[in-house]
């Protein structure tokens, strides 16, 4: 059997045993992952499939879930030393979710510690390299959710997003990745980086994939007082691969560019087109406002977030902490303290304000935004060392519809010269999932990406 | 009127501070956020901190004048709940203690304070 790449849409279509399906994933981690690091802690033995899974519509299928969803029985660290060992004494909801509709999980997936980054490469166990090209990185902060599904080392995962960590790793590992209107996934259980902010979401094969799983995890959560009332649509039936859409390109987003990545996103503008449906052009505020707004509010969150990390109640003592957690607690101390706080802090959250009703009034006149989702492919292992900041800086065209609390995808389009995947993204309305992953279905069928081919690596 | 007093004071002490963070101010975020930093970090920290607070001073240049003071990213306003017991989200003692480094007598052992 070889179904490394199999997409689960076919997996659930297809005559298998889940025993048989885990097994084999099993053996793939034992045997890959080594080279890319996806996986913390991988199983000694195959995790045994509970029959009740198989009455769920995932059939007792394996997930990797990243490292800062919480687990009741296996550790749960998000890549940091200061929670080594950690077991939660109670599972996220979306785990309880996932568990309900019959995932198995197979292992928690290494990410940047605390989900500090754009590549993984801050994590306490080692950065997780890019299946592609093992002298780069997955990309961050979901690198191993991504990379594990890129090499074929499971079939679908579970990632988060504050600004950039789901859609970027799965751009720079050529893989689908979704990150959901802020607050249609409960963030119960979820371990908080920027709690205005964080949004869980799967990394997957394939368009539908992702509908799927989506399904499964949103809906309105008591336990998470953010999370959304509205009902969850069925979206893998609602996945429209007729509607024509009004799609916007924003030139802002393709300034500072690599060449062959606006090349590629202008080719996918071009099928868009000729398919039917229609491009306008519009503008949008300037990206690198999102940076600042989010280097400013997320580094106050985390600031607060990782105060109950005190070695009293569980996990080890404050001196665990590394370089980069330690620079955003301290970034973050000092722009919410006396005298600061309205320069900074209050700033930020006006210009978010304003980030998000911009994205409100372009969407009075069309239907999605269009753009590449990263400016770059994937960087060599040790770009970091380069950079101040380097993740707000990578996630430029990921932050804005992170600040506003929109959904997007990101959908890999094309191989660069390079030899790294190039990933293109839709950013739709409120609680507009249904036209987002419309759209990227019918531009996925169109480019027929070949998703399998950097496999052969991993025999 | 004192509060613009101290509003101009606030003021000189942002201008004054815009653009830098010192060895200074990192010594004092630290202690208050309970970190230990170690003595080659805080010789980095200071420029590498002060590179992203000069990065952030581009919001300047957004006129927010008219914009409200809070936000909330999906706009909720009050989320209420009954004040009952719910037993789906209550761990025994045995659980909540499992964790912690050091426990005595069913309870969280820490340092002295008082």
């Amino acid at each position: 059997m070889n179904i490394a790449g199999i997409s689960l849409t076919d997996l659930l279509r297809k005559e298998v045993a889940a025993d048989d399906v885990v097994r084999y994933f099993y053996d793939r981690i034992r045997k890959h992952n080594s080279t890319i690091n996806a996986i913390l802690r991988p199983y000694d033995e195959v995790p045994e499939v509970k029959p009740e899974r198989l009455k769920g519509v995932l059939n007792g299928m394996p997930i990797v879930l990243k490292d800062n969803i919480i687990t009741k029985y296996l550790p749960t660290t998000a890549s940091s030393k200061v929670l080594e060992g950690f077991t939660s004494p109670y599972a996220a909801t979306i785990v309880h979710k996932l568990a309900e509709a019959g995932a198995t999980i197979l292992g928690k997936a290494n990410m940047d510690a605390w989900a500090h980054g754009s590549s993984t490469e801050t994590s306490d166990y080692g950065p997780t390299l890019n299946p592609y090209d093992t002298s780069s990185v997955a990309g961050g902060s979901s690198g191993g959710s991504a990379a594990a599904v890129a090499a074929g080392l499971a079939p679908f995962s579970m990632g988060t997003e504050t600004a950039g960590s789901i859609r970027g790793p799965a751009s720079w590992c050529g893989v689908v990745g979704l990150k959901p209107t802020y607050g249609r996934v409960s963030r119960y259980g979820i371990i908080a980086m920027g709690s205005s902010w964080d949004c869980p979401g799967p990394i997957t094969q394939t368009v539908s994939d992702a509908a799927i799983l989506l399904k499964i995890i949103a809906g309105h959560d008591k336990y998470d007082a953010t999370s959304i009332q509205e009902e969850v649509p069925d979206y893998p039936s609602l996945i429209d691969s007729e509607r024509k859409f009004t799609i916007g390109i924003a030139k802002e987003y393709l300034e500072n560019v690599d060449a062959e990545i606006l090349k590629v996103t202008r080719k996918c503008i071009e099928i868009l087109e000729k398919s039917g449906h229609t491009i306008k052009n519009i503008s949008l505020m300037n990206p690198t406002y999102s940076i600042s707004v989010y280097m400013i509010l997320q580094r106050s969150e985390v600031s607060s977030n990782l105060g109950r990390y005190d070695g009293i109640r569980y996990g080890n003592p404050r001196s665990y902490f590394h370089d980069e957690a330690e620079r955003r607690i301290v970034l973050g101390t000092h722009v919410l303290s006396t005298g600061y706080y309205d320069a900074y802090y209050k700033k930020a959250q006006k210009v978010r304000y304003l980030i998000r009703s911009n994205f409100e009034s372009a969407f009075k006149e069309v239907d999605l935004i269009f753009a590449p989702t990263m400016p770059i492919t994937a960087t060599k292992v040790g770009t970091i060392d380069d950079f101040a900041f380097y993740g707000e800086m990578m996630d430029i065209l990921t932050e804005p519809a992170a600040a506003a609390g929109i959904p997007a995808i990101s959908i890999p389009a094309s191989m660069h010269a390079n030899g790294l995947p190039i990933g293109v993204q839709f950013m739709g309305p409120h609680l507009g999932e249904v036209a987002v992953l419309s759209a990227a279905y019918q531009l996925e069928q169109a480019i027929g990406f070949d998703r399998e081919a950097v496999m052969k690596h991993y025999v | 009127m004192i509060n613009d007093e101290i509003k101009c004071v606030l003021l000189y002490n942002t201008l004054m501070g815009k653009g830098k963070i010192t060895t200074d101010d990192v010594k004092k975020l630290a202690k208050l956020a309970n970190l230990n930093i170690s003595k080659e970090e805080l010789e980095k920290y200071p420029s590498q901190l002060s590179e992203s607070i000069k990065y952030v001073e581009n919001l300047n240049e957004v006129d927010t004048s008219g914009v409200p003071d809070t936000f909330f990213t999906t706009k909720a306003t009050n989320v209420m709940q009954e004040d009952d017991v719910d037993p789906n989200v209550k761990l025994s003692q045995s659980n909540v203690l499992k964790n912690a480094s050091r426990t005595k007598e069913g309870y969280f052992v820490v340092k002295r304070i008082i």
